[in-house]
């Protein structure tokens, strides 16, 4: 926690600086500096296997290996909850103990992955119920959130995980991460593969989340509908680094092209860096 | 693989028994006794008709070959000496273990390896889900402790196949050899057998956890943990009951 911390207004909830991560003789993220703003949504754009799974693993710290730090990662990711809470921390500082003891994942940065990690021995209720009680939710309490998610994203409780379609899973996982309703909330391509009706509610309540200007989202989407909703912000990547970013507005023309399936170009790597090459297995 | 990398990549297995060792144990006054109950029943019950039946034979026929050889001194009486002394510091441990190594090590591995590539152990760590309290000490604790009653299950069962067969071949009654098995045993052989045992149990549970923990890209990436911790597992159980065996001995005599 050496480096001088960013500057607070206007207010940023995530600043990552000097990023450097080696995944493997093929591909290296590097970001030297990039500020998410607070009580926006952002959304991570790119081709596939260019990064933006790979950035949003480390702002939510699920990256790795439950046993060890990742290796060749350096950098610092400040994470800024506000005011209320009074934090501000350097997450690649903190090993995986001290993110238990503080709680952080969950109650105060939600994570839906693009593999939801559903526990397939329990109910739907119960997938949201256990990591609510976990973290000392009253499990009255809990129970209760439960279904209302679960209804606020339509799914029936009768149902066991193993029986879910792929849309339902997604749903199942999304209302598993909000239920915490926590101020931060990462999304990696949460609305792929939802038929068109579920996938118009959940762009409703999503927005509807995302409305909210104590929430904070991080979004990693391919589908237009998605950013022209939720995004104020926009951030290309391209090869493991970031190629452009601005607010939704400033990035318009670039966003455009995107979507014609031009993607904008990241710089060229520093002369001595060889940089990174066509990724083969990150996303 | 050269000498230096197998060097580094021992060392890296190494440290990952020891971290899952660690986390048990620290994990220890948080895991919730239904869990290790649950673990239990699952490592111990299950094993138990195989273990049972192995030992069952295994009594017998180790009462068959050791009458065999003592018949040609003429000394068939002293078979419940050598059957349950064996059977108590060395075979019984080792069987149980290499049993549990394929059985226990290999449903570890596997189950926790199916955790960890369905994203289950990721999605865990995103909502501050203690892995190490719901997951690792239940079953490691509940693998070590399984080994050394299904130890002590062995012994009896192992004893009892040498009755059986005393009694069928060798025409022992089984009042005579279970009194010349008891008296053939002092505490210390019990005590070299069950320390053995929960050493083995040790690196079972700490490579079936450890393997199926580690990060992995596919189902093919788990079949080949699954049965690294079984062959390693095994492996290990044969080297280091020279080492215990050693330590026991030069310790309690």
């Amino acid at each position: 926690m050496s480096a001088a911390v960013p500057a607070r207004a206007p207010r940023t909830a995530y600043a990552v600086r000097d990023l450097v991560w080696r995944l493997g003789p093929d591909f290296t993220l590097s970001v030297p500096a990039l500020d998410v703003p607070a009580g926006r949504t952002t959304a991570l754009l790119g081709r596939s296997a260019s990064g933006k799974s790979t950035l949003l693993s480390l702002l939510g710290r699920v990256e790795g290996s439950y046993f060890e730090r990742a290796p060749d990662l350096s950098g610092e990711v400040w994470l800024d909850l506000g005011e209320a809470d009074g934090e501000r921390l350097e997450l690649l500082a903190l090993g995986e103990r001290e993110l238990l003891k503080r709680r952080l994942r969950g109650p105060r940065v939600g994570f839906v992955f693009q593999r939801e990690g559903l526990f397939p021995g329990l109910s739907p209720v119960d997938n949201i119920v256990w990591p609510l009680t976990a973290v000392g939710v009253k499990p009255s309490d809990a129970t209760e959130r439960a279904r209302h998610m679960l209804d606020r994203v339509g799914l029936p409780e009768s149902r066991t995980v193993a029986t879910l379609s792929g849309g339902e899973r997604k749903r199942l996982g999304l209302a598993r991460a909000l239920a915490f309703e926590p101020p931060v909330l990462l999304l990696d391509e949460p609305l792929t593969g939802l038929d068109p009706e579920a996938l118009g509610g959940l762009l409703d309540l999503l927005s509807e989340l995302t409305a909210d200007p104590e929430r904070t989202t991080v979004i990693v989407t391919h589908q237009r509908d998605d950013v022209e909703r939720l995004a104020d912000h926009v951030v290309f990547m391209d090869r493991g680094r970031v190629a452009a970013d601005g607010s939704r507005d400033a990035m318009a023309e670039r966003l455009s092209r995107f979507f014609l399936g031009e993607v904008p170009n990241a710089s060229p790597a520093p002369q001595g860096d060889p940089g990174p090459q066509p990724p083969q297995d990150a996303s | 693989m050269n000498p230096a990398s197998g060097v580094a990549a021992f060392g890296r297995e190494a440290r990952f028994l020891g971290a899952v060792l660690g986390r048990a144990t620290r994990a220890l006054p948080r895991m919730r006794p239904s869990d290790y109950v649950e673990q239990l029943g699952r490592v111990a019950l299950s094993a138990l008709p195989l273990v049972g039946i192995a030992a069952l034979f295994a009594g017998m026929v180790i009462a068959l070959q050791t009458s065999l050889q003592l018949a040609r001194l003429g000394m068939e009486h002293m078979v419940a000496d050598i059957v349950s002394v064996s059977l108590v510091r060395e075979l019984a441990p080792i069987f149980t273990a290499l049993l549990m190594a394929g059985k226990a090590g290999a449903g570890l591995a596997s189950e926790l390896g199916m955790v960890t590539l369905s994203g289950q152990a990721q999605a865990m760590r995103a909502m501050s889900l203690d892995i190490d309290r719901e997951l690792v000490a239940p079953r490691v604790w509940a693998c070590i402790t399984g080994t050394v009653l299904l130890t002590i299950s062995a012994i009896l069962l192992g004893l009892i196949g040498g009755m059986i067969l005393g009694a069928a071949k060798l025409g022992i009654s089984p009042v005579h050899y279970l009194n010349r098995a008891i008296d053939a045993l002092a505490p210390v052989d019990f005590a070299c057998g069950l320390l053995k045992a929960g050493g083995f149990g040790v690196i079972i549970a700490s490579l079936g956890v450890a393997f199926g923990l580690k990060d992995k890209a596919d189902a093919g990436v788990l079949g080949r943990h699954t049965m690294s911790a079984v062959v390693v597992a095994s492996f290990l159980v044969l080297v280091s009951d020279h080492v215990f065996t050693t330590l026991i001995v030069a310790t309690l005599g």
